[in-house]
């Protein structure tokens, strides 16, 4: 039977960086958002949003 | 309860009606490519008579009403918008902050040299760039401003060496 890798620290095989795995996935989030159109941009946000209010004990959030 | 936020028909809103206004704050981060969680859309607005009364149509079929916890319902009206305090209100697009300055005492009129029109589908809507966002909250004393300064950094950062234009 072969050997079965163990899972990447980072979640994500592929990735070869000094890095920290953290600051790849957020430098990977930030690079696909760049990779949008600002009205795509803004629909990640409405999704996210929309998600955040469908979960279990959703409270206000404070403003910027 | 939190609400929806729906920025694209608020900002529709907005262009339709000739408001002059700057889309400062968490949304503005957002729509230049920063990985950023917020909750309301916030404006600096121009704060001329004309403008106030583009602005009060704007709100008026946006359903905008003050943050009232008490539950009240409290309409902007062109009067309380000429004063200088911030205007914090819920509409049916969200919650929107409505601002007469940000920072040390920045106007529409400050901000406006460093704000750029930012295609959004089919209409255009003013933005405050994100390197002037960065060096706000730089300034800033509050500690959820200090707190996202990495992630804008970060998108400033990915955004040079991209050499992202949008």
């Amino acid at each position: 039977m072969d050997a079965i890798d163990p899972p990447s620290p980072s979640g994500s095989p592929g990735i070869d960086s000094d890095l920290p795995s953290a600051e790849v996935h957020d430098d990977s989030l930030v690079r696909w958002m760049l990779s949008l159109s600002p009205l795509e941009r803004l629909r990640v946000l409405e999704g996210f949003v929309e998600l955040a209010c469908e979960a279990p004990g959703a409270r206000a959030p404070e403003a910027d | 309860m939190r609400e929806p936020l729906k920025p694209i028909e608020l900002f529709r809103l907005v262009a339709e009606h000739e408001v002059e206004a700057i889309l400062v704050g968490g949304v503005a981060a957002v729509i230049q490519g920063a990985s950023y969680t917020t909750f309301d859309v916030d404006i600096v607005y121009r704060r001329t008579p004309e403008n106030i009364a583009r602005l009060a149509t704007a709100l008026r079929l946006a359903d905008a009403r003050y943050l009232d916890p008490a539950g009240h319902r409290l309409e902007p009206t062109a009067e309380k918008r000429t004063s200088p305090g911030h205007h914090l209100l819920v509409t049916r697009f969200g919650r929107l902050d409505v601002l007469a300055y940000i920072g040390e005492h920045l106007d529409y009129e400050q901000l406006l040299p460093d704000s750029r029109l930012v295609q959004v589908g089919d209409f255009q809507i003013m933005v405050l760039d994100l390197q002037r966002l960065v060096e706000l909250k730089q300034r800033s004393t509050r500690d959820k401003d200090r707190a996202v300064l990495p992630n804008l950094l970060r998108a400033l950062r990915l955004r040079g060496e991209e050499d992202d234009t949008t």
